[in-house]
């Protein structure tokens, strides 16, 4: 998309519903996903969700404790504002994840999917051949895969070609807010990908968010940052900046790594 | 504060005056009853101390006796407890508690029965239940007001007033851990048969109820990979409503394959069936 394509207001040169990403036919103009966990209640959740102007937001899926029932959090959210994108945490294989993919499915809100196949509680590490032989059976069984991956460039174009619907490299280990370790990784999938790059976990800053998408990356998933941040609601305002600053950069291009200066201003006519 | 539970519904004979009170309550003891309520609240503190030794001799355990007048005639008395009247003071209470009486209080309303326990009664004696020869003309509070002191009691409560042995199952239906009689058992040609009378009413009701309960058979089967026990013949939908979940938020696995929702009305959970039932929580 070119500058020129963008509509303007006032002086500022925007970005809006032109620009958009697609995911199982559907359209998303927002490019941060949320998660729900580790909010400290369901307001502050809800206000979050509300500031980030997201549109995908993910869910997990857990056995009810049927002598101390909690409220659901399809009860807590208002569902038609949001996609819901069901996860399969706490599944440490394959199979674990696949039942929990049907079981989500069963619910009958949403045919999607966050493969996380995780075997590794310290870490959080995805386990690759796992995750890949879930994805192999659910996008048999029509699911909208979108698969949680370490930063792996091969494991990502092998998805791809076996049907999913994005790819989800990790920035670093879950939770941990340590950043963009793995840029250059991600570099090299945003290249190859046909299917939207979502960087997931580990992002804690805006800044993050934006270089994620300055790299290329279709959007960001973002839980942790903005939930265990003083103020959910103003981080998550934040990352949404970040992130469309990120994006718009990438749009408008950067300019070229010089290995020396270039002046700004004009070489001739000084003042001598 | 010693606990009142005991397996069976607990009969309480409430005192009045006869001329051989003492030879009349030792029958009524004989016959089953649990706990002996002296009303010494009329008499001056001389006789009342004289009453309630007399009465103290021949009180045997396991029946108790609580007496309705000062902490302080109770604990003289050696009696297990002191029975309060509803407009008992706090100090009263606090007394009692002090001396580690069984505290009995009388209630006539809902608010009285949630300031005794506040205050620490160890029973309530609600009434009066039905119309009774002690309080002729008096409006009866009726089986509805003892359900709902039962409903909101954490302690036993024992219903009162014209209470006969045929009114005794109705009681101990709404709620009641027994009942109390004074004249239907110290007024009645033998004190003896009177007090069993009323014994094995309730203990005919407490016979048949565990009977009911046998009947009403459980099976065990695993849900969540936990061991449990439902009621036998519930369906899904049954299972749910019965811990508070509502069906539209859960999916279930059943043995193993995914249940659709529109069969949870019909599907009866069998012995050995294996449930996975799971819903939509936060998460990243």
């Amino acid at each position: 998309m070119s500058v020129e394509a963008l509509p303007k207001q006032g002086n500022e040169v925007t970005i809006g519903e032109q620009d958009f990403f697609e995911i199982g036919g559907k359209r998303f103009t927002s490019r941060l996903m949320l998660g729900t966990g580790k909010y400290r209640n369901g307001e502050e959740m809800n206000a979050a969700l509300e500031a980030s102007g997201t549109q995908i937001v993910t869910v997990a899926l857990r056995r009810i404790d049927l002598d101390a029932p909690k409220r659901s959090i399809l009860d807590e959210i208002d569902w038609s504002r949001y996609q819901i994108l069901p996860n399969t945490a706490g599944a440490k294989t394959a199979d674990e994840a696949i039942r929990t993919a049907r079981l989500a499915r069963a619910m009958g809100l949403s045919d999607w999917i966050k493969v996380e196949v995780i075997p590794d509680p310290k870490y959080l590490l995805p386990d690759p051949v796992g995750t890949f032989e879930a994805c192999e059976v659910l996008v048999k069984e029509g699911f909208v895969v979108l698969p949680y991956i370490n930063a792996d460039p091969v494991l990502a174009l092998r998805l791809q070609e076996l049907g999913t619907a994005t790819v989800m490299p990790l920035a670093s280990p879950i939770g941990s807010g340590q950043g963009m370790k793995t840029m250059d990784s991600i570099r090299i999938i945003v290249e190859q990908a046909r299917v939207p790059v979502v960087v997931d976990a580990g992002l804690g800053v805006p800044s993050e968010a934006a270089l994620s998408m300055e790299l290329g990356a279709s959007a960001c998933l973002i839980n942790t940052a903005i939930a265990r941040s003083d103020n959910p609601a103003l981080m998550a305002s934040a990352m949404r900046l970040g992130v469309k600053a990120g994006r718009t950069a990438y749009l408008a291009g950067r300019m070229p790594v010089l290995p020396f200066a270039s002046a700004s201003s004009p070489v001739t006519g000084v003042v001598r | 504060m010693t606990p009142l539970a005991s397996g069976r519904p607990l009969l309480m004979l409430v005192t009045e005056s006869h001329a051989d009170l003492v030879e009349r309550v030792f029958e009524a003891v004989t016959g089953g009853v649990d706990f002996v309520c002296l009303r010494a609240r009329d008499l001056d503190p001389e006789a009342a101390a004289r009453l309630g030794s007399a009465i103290r001799d021949i009180v045997i355990a396991p029946c108790r006796l609580v007496i309705n007048g000062a902490p302080e005639l109770a604990v003289g008395c050696k009696a297990d407890g002191v029975h309060l009247p509803e407009a008992a003071s706090a100090s009263d209470f606090e007394r009692a508690g002090r001396h580690g009486l069984v505290i009995g209080a009388s209630v006539h309303s809902l608010r009285a029965a949630q300031r005794a326990m506040r205050l620490g009664a160890s029973y309530l004696l609600a009434g009066s239940i039905y119309e009774t020869r002690s309080h002729p003309g008096r409006a009866p509070a009726g089986l509805g007001f003892l359900r709902d002191v039962c409903n909101i009691s954490r302690v036993p409560v024992l219903a009162i007033g014209g209470i006969s042995p045929e009114r005794t199952p109705d009681c101990l239906d709404a709620g009641a851990s027994g009942v109390a009689a004074i004249s239907g058992i110290l007024g009645a040609p033998s004190v003896l048969e009177a007090a069993r009378s009323y014994r094995g009413a309730l203990d005919e009701h407490a016979t048949s109820r565990n009977a009911r309960k046998n009947l009403m058979s459980t099976v065990g089967v695993t849900i969540n990979g936990e061991p449990r026990e439902i009621e036998q013949g519930s369906t899904i939908s049954v299972f749910l409503a019965s811990i508070a979940i509502n069906e539209k938020t859960v999916v279930v696995e059943y043995n193993g394959n995914i249940l659709p929702r529109a069969e949870y009305a019909a599907q009866v959970i069998g012995p050995g069936d294996i449930l996975e039932i799971v819903q939509m929580m936060a998460g990243g």
